[in-house]
């Protein structure tokens, strides 16, 4: 098992992170004070130079794509990434992004399909898809930090893709946890910033041990659902993709909470960017089911029925 | 202890299934940072942290996997037909306190990983 990038992926992440670091991909209070901010300029850099399209080329593959849904996600734009990354280059036919997914036609707004031009409908028998056309959308106000929208999905022209709907289902596992893993390491780089520096009791708040063994912990299982999530984006296999998503999905509240704790007051406000990975990690956490259903996934592959 | 529960024919509830999920994926969460570990030895450099982390990792999958038994089969603790499941328990609890306690291992972390500053 291999754990440090090859020249390929190396190179690779080296432009991404300098496309990531550019100031357009920064913190900006969003307009009229959204929750998020999407990142037109960045989405458009990464698909001129062709990113998305990661998976397929062979020096690189689906672990350096599940890496980019990873880093991308760190950004304080939202980018539709995940599903353009790790699940459109297996459609077949070229379909459009940004992309929006629907897993087994779970009911609601969905994520990015304000600025989707398609719509991926996963299910256990097969994988549609259909063109969002002009108007279908209808965007609306959401507590997480995407912009979310709705559509008359019975209006829509579906098409089957033929793709292996068991193949995407891993694929889409993977980049869910990768996305939610980003944000979650994200939100707790914010927050050792703010604890080193903010005083409290004529010391740094980060110099309090109960902050300190609760930050400890939040990244020791960041980093063990990001392996697990590369190892899955690595081997593909069903039970892999649960593990690494319900591993994920398993610590995002706890790790969630402890964030905005340590933040206190300015993690509440729209003028400080935490919001806008936790509470796309509070989205993140219920795709799928959740991590009781990654879980129950896992066991059902692993050690079948009772 | 999944063998255990399925001869018992007690492993169809999806409680009892979902929390053998979850250990299984503490246990993968470990076994990785390990890896981890031993990768960057392999490589001729020092771990630093990294060992530290795979100690956490670990001193909690040990837990979950422990817990899952006492909290599934709690009979099995008691008397000598289980010996394996005492002698795992016995061994989850020292491993958080031996060869530095896992709170040690948390302030390591915190302080060269993290970069966060000293206390009073």
């Amino acid at each position: 098992m291999r754990f440090d990038l090859h020249e390929d992926q190396a190179t690779f992440v080296t432009f991404l992170d300098q496309m990531l670091a550019a100031p357009e991909a920064g913190f900006r209070p969003g307009a009229d004070w959204n929750r998020h901010d999407h990142g037109d300029a960045l989405d458009a850099q990464l698909e001129a130079n062709g990113f998305f399209d990661a998976a397929l080329e062979p020096e690189l593959g689906t672990v350096t794509a599940a890496l980019m849904v990873h880093k991308v996600a760190q950004v304080p734009v939202a980018v539709e990434c995940a599903a353009s990354a790790l699940v459109r280059p297996f459609l077949g036919d070229k379909v459009p992004r940004p992309l929006a997914v629907i897993v087994d036609d779970a009911p609601g707004a969905v994520r990015f399909l304000p600025v989707a031009r398609g719509l991926v409908s996963l299910g256990r028998d097969r994988v549609l898809y259909a063109d969002l056309p002009e108007g279908a959308v209808q965007p609306v106000d959401s507590l997480f930090a995407y912009p979310m929208g709705t559509v008359d999905r019975e209006a829509l022209d579906w098409v089957d893709t033929g793709a292996d709907p068991a193949a995407l289902r891993v694929l889409w596992s993977v980049a869910i946890a990768a996305e939610l893993t980003g944000v979650l390491k994200a939100g707790l780089e914010s927050v050792l910033a703010h604890v080193r520096d903010r005083q409290q009791f004529g010391r740094p708040l980060g110099s309090f041990q109960t902050i300190q063994h609760r930050l400890a912990g939040a990244a020791v299982e960041i980093e063990g659902a990001r392996l697990q999530m590369l190892r899955a984006a690595q081997v593909r296999t069903a039970d892999q993709a649960a593990l690494a998503l319900g591993y994920a999905q398993g610590m995002a509240r706890r790790i969630g909470y402890d964030l905005h704790q340590f933040m206190g007051a300015m993690g509440l406000t729209l003028e400080h960017p935490l919001h806008r990975w936790t509470y796309r990690a509070r989205l993140l956490r219920s795709d799928m089911g959740g991590a009781a259903a990654a879980h129950l996934a896992y066991a059902g592959g692993r050690w079948g029925a009772a | 202890m999944v063998a255990e529960l399925q001869q018992r024919g007690q492993f169809a509830d999806p409680i009892t299934r979902a929390r053998a999920g979850e250990a299984a994926a503490a246990c993968e969460a470990a076994r990785m940072l390990a890896y981890k570990v031993v990768d960057i030895k392999n490589r001729g450099q020092s771990p630093g942290t990294e060992a530290s982390m795979a100690r956490i990792a670990v001193v909690a999958a040990d837990h979950a996997v422990g817990d899952f038994g006492m909290d599934f089969l709690p009979d099995t603790y008691s008397g000598r037909d289980h010996d394996r499941y005492l002698a795992h328990h016995e061994r989850a609890i020292v491993s958080g306190i031996a060869s530095g306690a896992n709170e040690i291992q948390l302030d390591l972390v915190a302080r060269r990983h993290l970069d966060l500053p000293k206390g009073a």
